[in-house]
């Protein structure tokens, strides 16, 4: 037989579904969504609560909807923290409690054969959690020492210093809570929060296995249904975070460092909005992967990086376009320079009509790829209450992305990339790249010590 | 037992044919999304790296990316994307793979893409010196810069006394530097051979249109000779051994405290892997809830069973919190180890790591690419893709004694190394 010389082309596309969620919701508030997914005997559960992120922490108290979601696991009223962890452990369940800027999510995996033992505990968890005062201090000193650690990661001090400056004052700002924030913790304040804002009116409890939704919702109703009705405070305490206008540059001195690892950053869109499509694929078409114009220019043509990408952070009350490469120091100015010219030329002139396509084709086919285990498709549902999303969200996601014309494209591009505004985060060798950073634009020197060095 | 007794159910099929070429390839039909994974997975790793030739296996995977016959520089990226797929590759000691995850009616792309560099690479210096430089800054971006990193091939090196598993994958800088085009013609040619190579498919497909396909692309991929095979030999221990390394960017002393122990499949490796988990695994492994939560003494604690086709490591890496000594974490670490040694797990750890064991393996077999690199594995290593349902239940049926006695025969002294990490200012 003799070889095949040119690309194939795909044969007639295979019809792809989204499960449909069957819903309840029980007399504590909580609303209940179960799907039949995947083919193993295992189910993925999550409980959102909307609003209970950092957001929420109170005034004076960075940092307590971190420690409280940590602390969820420090024992119940029945059990300490070590019987606990050897009840999940014994039924391979992993259950886990934690925060993010814009809510609380727990979690539980368990195999379908302990459903009920498994919910039963994650119920027990949510419910009865004492928060004792020796397992909140042992949690809040494990994050004190973690966070010395911390400070000698590049990645981290890139992070820490470009979100303290893309949100200023702002608990988006905060990557990690500081020293101080957590020492002016208390176990009460831990208490409080949880009573306050992670209650289950409001809350939903999403889960997919390969059972029937109706014996998932079942379940369900076992564990959480005899719970009395809660109330506790819901929305956002805060206002959206304000604009940063014009172009800066911080760097954070790391000697010593073999690389400079630069992030950049600038206002863009929100999740909710109708040309977030748009703006997904475009983003696609510059830095989205290993195909895409960053990757392509700076790694594949100009060999200066490992990598070299582009992204689209959502939250729910702002968000940033950000673009990021890591390089040896010798070429901080080439990478910076390249990186900032490719985003501004993007910006002003839109994908490549060949971009374009390739950029809506890759989006359409590998819909499925991070869908094919019931923990994908739970995702969905939490990333899709957390934001207010329409109920076909994700069913219609495909044609709207279908639907993008080059020309908006290159519109959403124009408005959300423009690097003439946006905050530089750079991690190095201050005696070596200061003068490279400076010659781009206002340059701030930190040390690695924290955000307000 | 708490958790009752474990039932679970998990098949994947797996259809094996050979080619004419040498060519192995498997099929697993895995019904219900419209996706499917082609892996080709090449018996090559850095364990056949010579002394100045190092990371060149996982350079050459760069290289595999860079076009061949019918694909141009920069091609095969360009078209996995337009259909809608994603693709890597990874090298290992004992192994390199490529694989692209596509819509299962684009099997076809990924099986040109990967029968076209399997005949006809295109190698030049020009592409050899660009992926050289993406190389190096790999290596600065994961361990040249980052903290613990490097220590972590100071530990292998002291663990191993053959140069196949002594050096790292990614290699030194000057042996990067001194790679050749002939280096990488000769490379190409003794390993990328169809008969040293498996392809699996896995995915929304049928097996004999899998298999049909397959022919299609790969049946006029000439034979070339297979390489001698290769055994990684290791001399008996004699004593332990100790090292220090002074960390740039550490910020915190860290440990690692490594058992050189048996090749994989190995009974006592089935035995081991209970080990670790007792130890290390879960909230309510015995090591890390003593050193990381009761005792407060690490910030964190991994224990691993590093399986390798030759001896494997039993890996203990913990990172100290401020103002503990790495002395401090051996000496822990070694009294938890005398006590598994002396008395085995207790009749409620055993069950509940066949449990965890079992929730792994269902688990971590819902992706395509999950179940194409599992039968890989086994496919390449040791020629029959089905071993590791035998496996999974040889490993459930272990006793506790049999984890007590493998404890005792081989985390000894004579096995053992250590090295301790510390802050450069410290030092």
């Amino acid at each position: 037989m003799s070889a095949v010389r040119v690309p194939p082309p795909p044969g007639p596309p295979l019809p792809f579904s989204l499960p449909r969620f069957e819903r309840t919701v029980l007399p504590s508030g909580l609303a209940v969504a179960a799907a039949r997914w995947g083919s193993r005997p295992t189910v993925a559960a999550a409980i959102v609560f909307p609003g209970a992120g950092s957001t929420a922490d109170p005034p004076g108290r960075d940092g307590t909807a971190d420690v409280t979601g940590d602390t969820f696991l420090g024992g119940t009223r029945t059990k300490t923290a070590r019987q606990l962890a050897e009840a999940l452990d014994d039924l391979a369940a992993v259950a886990d409690v934690s925060a993010g800027t814009d809510s609380t999510v727990a979690r539980l995996y368990v195999l379908e054969s302990d459903l009920d033992a498994g919910l039963a505990l994650f119920a027990e968890i949510l419910t009865e959690a004492t928060f004792p005062e020796e397992e909140f201090d042992k949690g809040r000193r494990r994050l004190i020492a973690a966070l010395q650690e911390q400070r000698s990661e590049p990645d981290f001090l890139a992070r820490e210093r470009l979100y303290d400056r893309l949100y200023p004052g702002h608990p988006y700002g905060t990557v990690s809570p500081t020293e101080k924030g957590l020492l002016a913790l208390t176990r009460d304040d831990v208490a409080d929060f949880a009573r306050r804002r992670l209650s289950f009116a409001g809350a939903t409890l999403v889960l997919a296995g390969a059972a029937d939704p109706g014996a998932l919702l079942a379940a369900a109703t076992r564990a959480f249904g005899g719970l009395p009705a809660t109330s506790g405070e819901k929305g956002f305490t805060v206002p959206p975070p304000p604009r940063v206008g014009g172009f800066s540059i911080h760097l954070v001195n790391r000697p010593g460092s073999v690389q400079t690892n630069l992030l950049f950053a600038r206002p863009a869109i929100a999740r909710r909005s109708p040309r977030f499509p748009a703006a997904v694929v475009a983003n696609q078409s510059l830095g989205g992967g290993a195909s895409s114009r960053l990757f392509h220019v700076l790694r594949e043509e100009r060999a200066l990086t490992y990598g070299a990408y582009s992204s689209l952070a959502t939250r729910v009350l702002a968000g940033h376009f950000g673009a990021s490469i890591d390089c040896r120091t010798e070429v901080t100015a080439e990478a910076l320079g390249g990186l900032l010219d490719l985003i501004r030329a993007f910006a002003a002139e839109g994908p490549l009509a060949e971009e374009h396509e390739r950029s809506k084709n890759y989006l359409l086919g590998s819909f499925p790829i991070p869908r094919e285990t019931p923990g994908g498709v739970v995702q969905d549902e939490l990333t899709r209450l957390l934001h207010g999303l329409p109920e076909d969200e994700f069913t219609t996601w495909r044609d709207r992305v279908r639907a993008v014309t080059r020309e908006e494209a290159r519109d959403a591009a124009a408005e959300l990339f423009d690097p003439a505004t946006g905050i530089v985060a750079a991690v190095g060798d201050a005696g070596k790249i200061r003068p490279i950073l400076e010659a781009r634009g206002e340059t701030t020197l930190w040390d690695a010590d924290g955000p307000r060095a | 037992m708490p958790g009752g007794p474990i039932s679970f159910e998990l098949e994947i099929p797996a259809h094996v044919e050979h080619l004419a070429n040498g060519l192995t390839v498997v099929v697993s039909p895995q019904r219900g999304i419209p996706l499917v994974t082609v892996d080709v997975t090449y018996d090559v790793g850095s364990r056949v790296e010579l002394p100045g030739k190092t990371g060149f296996a996982h350079l050459f995977e760069h290289l595999m990316f860079e076009g061949s016959e019918n694909v141009g520089k920069g091609e095969h990226f360009r078209l996995v994307a337009s259909a809608g797929g994603t693709m890597n590759g990874t090298t290992s000691e004992d192994r390199t793979n490529y694989y692209e995850t596509l819509p299962a009616e684009c099997l076809d792309l990924g099986l040109f893409l990967e029968s076209d560099r399997m005949r006809a690479l295109v190698l030049t210096q020009e592409k050899l010196d660009n992926q050289r430089e993406a190389v190096k800054e790999e290596k600065r971006l994961r361990i040249d810069n980052q903290p613990y990193a490097p220590s972590f091939e100071t530990a292998d090196a002291l663990a191993y006394d053959a140069f196949a598993y002594k050096h790292s994958v990614i290699g030194s800088m000057d042996d990067l530097g001194a790679a050749s085009l002939d280096d990488a013609r000769r490379f190409y040619e003794t390993y990328y051979a169809p008969g040293n190579a498996l392809l699996a498919i896995a995915g929304d497909v049928e097996p004999a249109e899998a298999f049909r396909r397959a022919r299609a692309f790969f049946d006029d991929v000439p034979a070339r000779g297979k390489p001698a095979p290769f055994a990684v030999v290791e001399p008996p221990p004699t004593a332990e051994r100790r090292a220090e390394v002074s960390d740039a960017h550490a910020a915190v002393p860290a440990l690692h405290l490594n058992f050189k122990v048996a090749d994989r499949r190995h009974p006592d490796l089935f035995a081991l892997s209970y080990a670790e988990k007792v130890l290390g695994a879960g909230e309510s492994g015995r090591l890390w809830r003593r050193l990381v939560k009761d005792d407060e003494l690490a910030l964190s604690l991994t224990v691993a069973l590093d399986e390798r086709r030759g001896p494997s490591l039993f890996r203990f890496f913990a990172i100290a919190r401020p103002g503990v000594a790495p002395e401090r974490l051996e000496a822990e670490i070694l009294a938890d180890v005398a006590r598994l040694a002396a008395e085995g797990p207790t009749p409620r750890e055993m069950e509940r790591v066949r449990r965890v064991i079992t929730a792994g393996a269902i688990r971590a077999t819902q992706t395509t690419q999950a179940v194409a690199f599992l039968l890989s594995e086994y496919g390449v290593y040791d020629g029959d893709p089905n071993l590791w349902r035998r496996d999974l239940d040889e490993v459930l049926s272990v006793e506790a004694e049999h984890v007590r006695d493998a404890v005792q025969r081989w985390l000894v002294a004579a096995r053992r190394s250590v090295v301790a990490v510390r802050p450069a200012e410290a030092a």
